[in-house]
């Protein structure tokens, strides 16, 4: 099998009547038993290629060009010989493996559904071959999973059966639609494991579209990198990453969050030895309990540590090991059933709920969805100024538009923002207008919960760099809970690692990642993929016969 | 499982005990009593004295509710006075024209409403959806009972295929039905239209889920993607409404027996009303709140079987 | 679902139609309705037996009634009183909702039980079962028809209401808002409400249209306006004696009540199409 693509274009059609192309003039062959990745950033047109392979393209769009399929142009196969295409051909794997699963139908019945679409076989037998694929995709259980609703698996056990539908027909061809993005790295390890393995036993080729460097860097032979619509250049993996010939490419690798040296950091001005630090958490806990007050769960479960003044403490773990109620409770916006949370040496919860409420004044929150946490219906002046709007005591008239520009310019905004609505912004800006409102009140501490999660590699970077900026100007104490190691890596100056309520290992980041103690951790940071590694999945591939 | 039927059952049962001491205080305590409305301004004193006596309204409020609810168990709800016959044997005996009715006005509305939305959603923005959807946009706008009316002209005083209204009994099951058959069609016009328009967005929007570019990916065909992964996934917001509708039809069903001139329970709740009859509305408004909520009830249920994730939850 | 050259085709009246014509039928029947306080052809409740009974443009735009009077000029005064009821009505079933919805989506719990209860217990009581025990106690009446429509609104709002509050709740700027140390009461003024309002204002539009529908049959069976004050509702009933000997008294009410619930129907889900990306073209 041979994939041979080479679009003008795909155009988006306007109720106007007139028509926006969003890709053009991609070119690329997949040679049997290969593996291609396509990168780029959001908007960049990767998932729309992929699609355009596929044949479905939303409502309204329209490819023109060439996709050949050993001989075969897949743009002038009718609807129903396009069918016969899909899945038995080409499989197709996608992000989210929650809702890529039809909720309401049982696993095995969904991949024994693409076996019946394609081959003559019987209901039993095509439940038989389900059986068999479950167990190809190393999923634990199979016999008794097979009859499992998507809700009752995990992440990673979702996107087994996401493998095992594609896998089901028997296509020489998979595409892979950031097949990982939505999972834990050590999952994502596994998962891209699991399909470097079957690539190779199954002399399959690979189509794989993500954001992250690292991963196409851990599987693909080759490499294409797509900006907005259009190729920008195109090679061997090694050689693209390693010595990238376009200024874009270069641009994106040097976004990839990495370690300031040192020497460059600079020390927040007048520490004074001793000084207390300004957030102390001691032996937190938070458990949930059922109506007859037996413990259900223990969601954080004795966690202790301080950040002090001028430093960035990261937190990084996987999806629910804790981190998320951890900063709810710094937070104030849920209880602890057990220890302390000291800011500037007070206990928090021990004080009336209205001292609570000013003491919580002195730190602030920057969420992860910048879409989110932006009221759309307010100026952006009354947003950065929402909290002076709770304190009786704080300026009004000009003296807090004063504020409200100082805000806007300290993270890199014009100050004839204010007077915008959400919505004129993009994602980075708008999570600058968040950091705006964080700093307004010039808080001691700011609480970030995944703040660059949701943003693109180098509007990541910037905002990365602003909250070092923050760090080293204003002196501000940063709680940075992350669950990508990279990011925490290259931000933070001291780590706690988490992991099922507890943290495993802490100390000083350099530390931590040059020589890891925790089984856990070592694992955490070998699952992780990097761009300066060779490819390690899908390597062995047996000699064809 | 059960943990969750005895949770739901117990809201249901609340809901109903509240719900009948909202009829109870609306037409046994407030303003005026039973016996005075009914004999009317002019009567004497001791003849009201006489027929609160007799329709136990000297009994204490506590004892008079518990009396009712009670009865409602046994079937026992007391003696209509302008009827002179039990309220009990009076709503069963009219039950009999409104359930069928409801029940065939019901199955009209699946019958067009659902095929005509899936139609719409598979259709989108062509031909049977634009047809779909102007169906919906006006049926839901005309009302059912001068439906009714225009039913009437057509079919009755022009045409003389059917008779202007009544209702001739069960005895001749094949006559019954047939009187039924405009006043189920008049009933199931509108809500046929709302069950058009609810499949059609309801299909639309699982339509647009990942699970079924997945499926598409599968090579599935277009018939097998549309009703096993489409309409499947859309059963929840269609069922709810089927449920909802089944009360309203009932509702509905006061206007529409009295274009027709049938005898039914809804017609019952209007006549008492001009007769004044107190005892009998307070038991058919019971009978008709009771019903929506267990249909209410009856739909919650059905969610544990069409969606597997609710199952799971506590 | 299928081939995209099918479906590339775009509507001939653009994306807006629903809302360009609700706009208009609302506009004409509001607009008639509104004229009929100070203008009408014929005075509506004026008698003239030698008129009786005349088909459409013999006398009068929509004919006469068995008492002679000109069924245009009852049309337009039915238009103003049905309009003025189901306004009426959709407030009350507006500022009580909506109050209760965002109190249940602000405060879990207890409060949020005890108001869904209460929404289901009224919900139980559809608009003309109400009507007939508020009848029985207090008699018939535009009152009696505005209280019933009203309260069976009250449910309607609040599970609308509630449900946009808690979409609105769900996003971090709530969660901003509350670390910031506001209280659950302010973050709804704030916040929620601002966010909700034109959600609100769509499906107030949509119930104003049911409300119609509802006074008419309410007025059908005499709980609502009392005679002489026309209704639309009242004036199919007097048709039904007449039927075959003068089927436009029949007509003609029953197409001015459709025209004005299509109108705001049409205005409301086109309101949702251009305000709502979620829902285009799919409710």
């Amino acid at each position: 099998m041979t994939l041979s693509v080479a679009l003008e274009s795909i155009t988006l059609s306007r109720w106007t009547g007139g028509s926006r192309a969003l890709v053009e003039d991609i070119r690329f062959d997949i040679p049997a038993g290969t593996t291609m990745g396509i990168v780029g950033e959001s908007g960049s047109g990767k998932s729309l290629t992929s699609l355009a392979i596929m044949g479905l393209l939303p409502t309204g769009m329209a490819a023109r060009g060439r996709i050949d399929l050993d001989g075969t142009d897949l743009l002038q196969l009718s609807a129903r010989e396009m069918r016969s295409v899909r899945g038995a051909k080409i499989g197709m794997i996608f992000q989210e493996p929650m809702t890529a699963l039809n909720p309401a139908m049982r696993i095995g019945e969904q991949i024994a559904e693409g076996l019946l679409a394609h081959k003559a076989i019987s209901r039993a037998a095509a439940r038989t071959e389900a059986l068999r694929l479950l167990d190809r995709v190393h999923m634990p259980d199979a016999r008794r999973r097979i009859d499992s609703f998507p809700h009752e698996l995990s992440g990673g056990q979702r996107q087994r059966v996401g493998i095992a539908i594609a896998l089901a027909p028997g296509p020489s061809l998979l595409i892979a639609d950031e097949p990982t993005t939505a999972l834990d790295v050590t999952v994502q390890a596994e998962v891209l494991a699991l399909l470097g393995e079957l690539i190779g036993d199954l002399n399959m080729s690979l189509l794989m579209i993500s954001h992250d460097l690292g991963v196409i860097a851990s599987i693909c032979e080759h490499t294409m990198v797509m900006k907005s619509g259009r190729m920008v250049e195109a090679g061997e993996t090694a050689q693209v990453l390693g010595q990238p010939r376009e200024t874009y490419t270069r641009s994106l690798i040097a976004a990839m969050p990495r370690r300031d040296e040192e020497a460059d950091r600079i020390e927040p001005k007048a520490l004074t030895p001793g000084e207390p630090p300004v957030l102390e958490v001691k032996d937190l806990k938070r458990e949930y309990r059922s109506n007859s007050g037996e413990v259900l769960t223990k969601a954080v479960d004795g966690v202790s540590f301080s950040v002090k003044r001028g430093t960035i403490f990261g937190i990084v773990g996987e999806s629910g090991c804790g981190k998320s109620t951890l900063s709810r409770i710094v937070m104030g916006l849920d209880r602890p059933t057990g220890g302390q949370v000291l800011f500037d040496g007070d206990d928090l919860f021990a004080k009336p709920t209205r001292e609570l409420r000013e003491a919580r004044r002195g730190f602030q929150m920057v969420f992860q969805d910048p879409q989110g946490s932006l009221d759309p219906r307010q100026r952006v002046s009354r947003i950065i100024a929402e909290p002076l709007y709770l304190d009786p005591k704080a300026p009004k008239g000009q003296a807090r538009e004063d504020m409200i520009a100082e805000a806007l310019t300290s993270v890199g905004l014009q100050a004839d923002d204010a007077r915008k609505f959400p919505h004129q912004f993009s994602g980075g800006q708008r999570q600058r207008i968040a950091i705006a409102r964080a700093l307004i009140c010039r808080p001691k501490l700011v609480v970030a919960d995944e703040p660059v999660s949701a943003l693109d590699l180098s509007v990541q970077a910037q905002v990365l760099e602003l909250i070092r900026e923050l760090r080293d100007s204003h002196g501000i104490a940063f709680l940075f809970i992350s669950h990508s190691l990279a990011v925490v890596e290259s931000i933070s100056d001291d780590i706690g690692v988490m992991h099922r309520g507890r943290f495993v290992e802490t100390g000083k980041a350099r530390d931590v990642f040059r020589a890891p103690r925790d089984a856990y951790t070592r694992q955490l940071i070998d699952a992780e993929p990097r761009i300066n590694q060779p490819r390690r999945y899908g390597v062995a591939v047996p000699a064809k016969p | 499982m059960p943990g969750i039927l005895m949770r739901r059952l117990g809201s249901v049962a609340l809901t109903l005990f509240i719900a009948s001491l909202v009829v109870f205080a609306t037409m046994d305590l407030l303003p005026g009593n039973a016996a005075a409305i009914l004999l009317g301004t002019a009567a004497r004193p001791d003849t009201i004295a006489a027929l609160e006596q007799q329709l136990g309204l000297d009994q204490p409020a506590y004892i008079r509710y518990f009396t009712w609810i009670l009865g409602a168990f046994t079937g026992d709800l007391g003696q209509s006075a302008s009827y002179g016959v039990s309220v009990g044997g009076l709503i069963a005996e009219r039950l009999v024209v409104t359930l069928p009715l409801a029940a065939l006005a019901l199955i009209i509305a699946v019958g067009i409403g659902v095929p005509m939305g899936v139609a719409a959603a598979a259709r989108w923005r062509q031909t049977p959806d634009r047809v779909a959807s102007g169906f919906a946009q006006v049926g839901i706008a005309i009302p059912d009972f001068w439906f009714g009316l225009l039913l009437i002209l057509i079919f009755s005083t022009s045409l003389q295929w059917f008779s202007a209204g009544g209702f001739p009994g069960w005895a001749t099951p094949l006559d019954a039905i047939k009187a039924l058959l405009l006043p189920a069609f008049a009933l199931a016009l509108p809500q046929a239209a709302i069950l058009t328009r609810v499949t059609r967005s309801a299909v639309l929007d699982v339509l647009g889920d990942d699970f079924i570019r997945t499926a598409q990916a599968k090579g599935l065909s277009e018939t097998r993607i549309l009703w096993r992964h489409a309409v499947r996934n859309a059963l929840v917001p269609i069922v709810t409404i089927i449920g909802l509708q089944f009360s309203f039809l009932i509702a509905g069903a006061v206007l529409v027996e009295n274009v027709f001139n049938l005898p039914g329970i809804g017609r019952l709740a209007y006549q008492a009303l001009s007769q004044r009859d107190l005892v009998v509305i307070r038991s058919v408004a019971m009978f008709f709140a009771g019903l929506v909520i267990l249909v209410n009830f009856l739909v919650d249920l059905s969610y544990l079987w069409l969606d597997p994730r609710l199952r799971a939850r506590r | 679902m299928s081939d995209s050259t099918e479906t590339t085709r775009s509507f001939s009246f653009g994306p807006h139609a629903r809302l360009y014509i609700g706009s208009i039928i609302t506009a004409c029947v509001v607009g008639l309705a509104v004229l009929s306080l100070f203008w009408t052809p014929s005075p509506p409740s004026k008698m003239r037996i030698a008129l009786k009974l005349k088909p459409p443009l013999e006398a009068g735009l929509a004919g006469t009634d068995a008492l002679g009077r000109d069924l245009f000029s009852q049309l337009m005064v039915g238009a103003w009183n049905s309009l003025s009821i189901a306004v009426a009505a959709i407030l009350i079933g507006l500022i009580f909702g909506v109050a209760l919805g965002t109190a249940a989506a602000a405060r879990r719990g207890a409060v949020e039980e005890i108001i869904m209860r209460f929404a289901d217990v009224v919900f139980a009581f559809p608009a003309i079962i109400s009507a007939i025990m508020i009848a029985a106690l207090i008699g018939s009446g535009a009152t009696t028809a505005i209280l019933a429509i009203g309260l069976f609104n009250i449910p309607v709002f609040i599970r609308v209401s509630r449900g946009l509050a808690q979409r609105v709740w769900a996003n971090d700027f709530c969660l901003a808002a509350q670390a910031a140390g506001k209280g659950s009461f302010r973050i709804t003024t704030d916040h929620v409400i601002p966010n909700i309002a034109g959600g609100i204002a769509i499906q107030a539009t949509i119930q104003i249209g049911l409300a119609i529908l509802v006074e008419a049959g309410l007025s059908f069976l005499g709980l609502s306006l009392a005679p002489p004050s026309p209704s639309w509702g009242r004036m199919l009933s007097d048709a039904q004696t007449y039927l075959s000997q003068a089927p436009w008294m029949a007509v003609a009410p029953g197409v001015a009540v459709a025209i004005a619930v299509l109108g705001f129907n049409l205005l409301g889900d086109g309101l949702r199409d251009k305000f709502d990306p979620r829902t285009q073209g799919r409710s």
